[in-house]
C-alpha cells in the first residue's frame, strides 16, 4: 500500500523552477533512495512534502490524506518527519532534552514517559553516552545521528533522510545504514537522499534520480546505474 | 524533583515574610519595596515572553497603557469597585495582545519588535486623539484609590504570581517548546511543536498581566496622561531588568529589577542629575562581564565547576 504519494509537485523560486512536476511513491516498508547531482531539487521535494515550503503546483498525500501545504508540526503528529542536511539542534539543550521535545510534542507524551523514552531512543542510535552533554558539544558524526534520534522520537511512520550520512567515515556510514536496516525491520518508512552512491544503492529496494527539478529515472539500483540519462546527467554527454 | 521543589518554596517563604512585613509597621522601605515589587511583576511578564522565546517586544508599554485606561474610564463611568475593574483591565490587554499578536508572531524577531514599537506610539496618538473617551492630553482622574498597604501586597502577589509561573513554564513541557522555539524556530516546527500558538499563549498570558499592573499603577498614581502611562520608558526598563538579571531565566528579571530600582532610589537621591549616566555605565559593566545577566551567568559559570568535577 502506498504511504507517502506525491503527484506533479512543483516549486519555483522566483524565475527558478527549482521543481517540476516530480512524483514519488512510497510504500509501506520500503526504503526510497533519492539522488541526483547539486541542486537538482531532492532538499525542496522534501521541504514541500513535509510543510516547509507550500509546492507551487501539486498535491502530497499522506495515509491517503491530503496534507499539500499543512502546517509542518501538523504533518509531524501525523507521523512524518524529516531530518535536515544541516543539521540543527537545539544546542542550548543536552541531547537528551532535544530528543524529550520530540516526544513531548510529536508525540504528546507526558514528561516523565518521553524522558524514559528518549533515554531508550539514545540507547539504540548510540548517544546514551552523551545523554547529558549540551548538544552543541558532541562531534558531527553524533549531531547526525542525534537528528535522526529527535525524529525517531516523534514517533514516526515515515522518515525523509536528508544527506545524514554526509561527512561520516566508512565505518561510521556501515553503523548507520545497519540502523536504519533494524529501523526498517521494525516497519519504518524510509526515503534516503543521499550523495554516497555505495550507501544509497546498498539500501534502497528503489531509487529516483532528479536532474534539474525533473525525475529522469525511477528503477531498481541496479538498473538506475546503468541508465543513460543517469550517466548523462553525473557525467555529462561524452561519457553516456 | 526534590531540589526544584525546594526551589520553589524558599521563593513562596520569602513572599509570605515580605507579606508579613508590613505589621511591623509603616516605613519608607514598603513605599520602595512597593515600587520594587511592581517592576518586578512587570520585568517578569516581560521575560516571560521575550527571554524565553528570544521575541523582543519594544511596545510592552501598551499594555501598561490599556490597563490603566480600561480600568480609569470603566471606574469613570460606571463606577464599578477598582478591584474589579482589575482583572478587566487584564482581558482588555490580552485581547489586544491576541489581536496583535496572531499576525505579528508569524514574522521573525525584528519585524515583530518593530510592529509592537509601533502599536505602543500608535495607542498612545489614539489615547491623545480620542478625547471623548480618555479626556486626551488633559489627563484622567481616578476616582477610586486603595490603601498604601494593599498595593504593596497587591504588587507582591502579582509579581510573585509571575514568577511562580516562570517557574512553572520552566520546569514543564511547555518550557522546553519555548527554549526550542528561542534556538530554531523552524527545527521546532519540525518535531511537533505548534510555534504560532505557543508563541501566542506566552505573549496573551504576559499582557494580562502587564494590563493589571497598568491599571494598578493608574490608580496609585491617581492622574495621568497618554504619554506617563504608554511611556516608552516604561518598556526600555522592562527590557533593561531582564537583561541585567538574566533572559530566560526565573529569578533573573527579580534581581534585575531589585537592582535597578535599588541603585535609581540610591543615586536619585545623592546625584540628582548624573544619576542617568552611572546608571548607564552600569548597565554597559554588566552586559560586558555577564553576558548573560546577574543571574544567567552565576547558572553558567556553577555550571561549569560542576562538569568538570569527576
Ligand atoms: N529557499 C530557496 N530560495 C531560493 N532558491 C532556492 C531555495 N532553496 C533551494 N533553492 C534553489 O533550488 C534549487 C534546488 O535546491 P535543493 O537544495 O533542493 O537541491 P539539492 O538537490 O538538495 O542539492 P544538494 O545536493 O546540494 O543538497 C537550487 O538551485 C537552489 O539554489
Ligand atoms: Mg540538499
Amino acid at each position: 500500500m502506498s504511504l507517502l504519494t506525491a503527484r506533479g509537485v512543483s516549486k519555483n523560486f522566483g524565475a527558478l523552477a527549482a521543481l517540476s512536476g516530480v512524483d514519488l511513491t512510497l510504500n509501506e516498508g520500503e526504503i526510497l533512495g533519492v539522488i541526483g547531482p547539486n541542486g537538482s531539487g531532492k532538499t525542496t521535494l522534501f521541504n514541500c512534502m513535509t510543510g516547509i515550503h507550500k509546492p507551487s503546483a501539486g498535491r502530497v498525500e499522506f495515509e491517503g490524506r491530503d496534507i499539500t501545504g499543512k502546517p509542518t508540526h501538523g504533518i509531524c503528529r501525523a507521523g512524518l518527519v524529516k531530518t535536515s542536511q544541516i543539521v540543527q539542534p537545539f544546542t542550548g539543550m543536552s541531547v537528551l532534552e532535544n530528543v524529550l521535545v520530540g516526544g513531548l510534542y510529536g508525540k504528546g507524551l507526558s514528561l516523565h514517559h518521553a524522558r524514559d523514552e528518549a533515554m531508550a531512543i539514545l540507547e539504540k542510535v548510540g548517544l546514551a553516552e552523551v545523554a547529558a552533554k549540551p548538544a552543541g558539544s558532541i562531534t558531527v558524526a553524533m549531531r547526525r545521528r542525534l537528528e535522526l534520534a529527535r525524529c525517531l522520537a516523534t514517533g514516526p511512520k515515515v522518515i525523509l533522510l536528508d544527506e545524514n550520512m554526509a561527512g561520516l567515515t566508512p565505518t561510521e556510514i556501515d553503523s548507520v545504514l545497519e540502523l536504519l536496516r533494524q529501523l526498517n525491520a521494525e516497519g519504518l518508512s524510509l526515503v534516503v537522499v543521499e550523495h554516497i552512491m555505495q550507501a544509497v544503492m546498498g539500501i534502497s529496494q528503489r531509487v529516483m534520480v532528479l536532474d534539474y527539478g525533473e525525475k529522469i529515472a525511477e528503477d531498481a539500483p541496479a538498473a538506475v546505474v546503468a541508465d543513460k540519462r543517469v550517466i548523462e546527467a553525473y557525467l555529462g554527454e561524452e561519457y553516456a | 524533583m526534590p531540589v526544584k521543589r525546594t526551589g520553589f518554596f524558599i521563593g513562596l517563604l520569602v513572599a509570605v515574610l515580605f507579606a508579613l512585613l508590613p505589621f511591623a509597621g509603616e516605613s519608607y522601605y514598603i513605599q520602595l519595596l512597593t515600587v520594587i515589587f511592581y517592576w518586578i511583576g512587570l520585568a517578569a511578564c516581560w521575560n516571560l515572553m521575550c527571554g524565553y522565546t528570544g521575541y523582543i517586544d519594544f511596545g510592552s508599554a501598551a499594555y501598561t497603557g490599556i490597563g490603566a485606561y480600561v480600568a480609569g474610564i470603566i471606574m469613570v463611568r460606571s463606577g464599578l469597585p477598582l478591584l474589579t475593574t482589575i482583572p478587566l483591565a487584564g482581558l482588555g490587554a490580552g485581547v489586544i495582545a491576541l489581536a496583535v499578536g496572531w499576525p505579528t508572531l508569524r514574522l521573525r524577531g525584528a519585524y515583530f519588535a518593530i510592529a509592537t514599537f509601533a502599536l505602543a506610539e500608535a495607542l498612545m496618538q489614539v489615547a491623545e486623539e480620542w478625547t471623548g473617551l480618555t479626556e486626551g492630553g488633559i489627563g484622567i482622574t481616578i476616582p477610586q484609590r486603595l490603601e498604601e498597604f494593599d498595593y504593596y501586597w497587591l504588587y507582591l502577589f502579582l509579581a510573585a504570581l509571575v514568577v511562580a509561573i516562570t517557574w512553572w513554564v520552566e520546569h514543564h513541557k511547555h518550557g522546553y517548546a519555548l527554549k526550542a522555539i528561542h534556538e530554531d524556530e523552524h527545527a521546532a516546527a519540525q518535531v511537533g511543536i505548534n510555534t504560532h500558538t505557543i508563541k501566542l499563549k506566552t505573549y496573551v498570558t504576559s499582557a494580562f498581566f502587564i494590563g493589571m499592573l497598568g491599571a494598578l499603577e493608574g490608580s496609585r498614581l491617581g492622574y495621568f496622561k497618554p504619554d506617563d502611562v504608554f511611556d516608552v520608558h516604561i518598556t526600555i526598563k522592562m527590557v533593561i531588568m531582564s537583561l541585567l538579571g538574566g533572559m530566560g531565566t526565573v529569578l533573573g528579571p527579580v534581581i534585575g529589577a531589585t537592582f535597578l530600582q535599588l541603585i535609581e532610589d540610591y543615586l536619585g537621591a545623592q546625584f540628582l542629575n548624573f544619576y542617568l549616566v552611572i546608571i548607564g555605565a552600569i548597565i554597559v559593566c554588566v552586559i560586558i562581564f555577564l553576558p548573560r545577566g546577574i543571574v544567567g551567568s552565576t547558572i553558567e559559570r556553577l555550571r561549569l565547576k560542576f562538569r568538570r568535577q569527576p
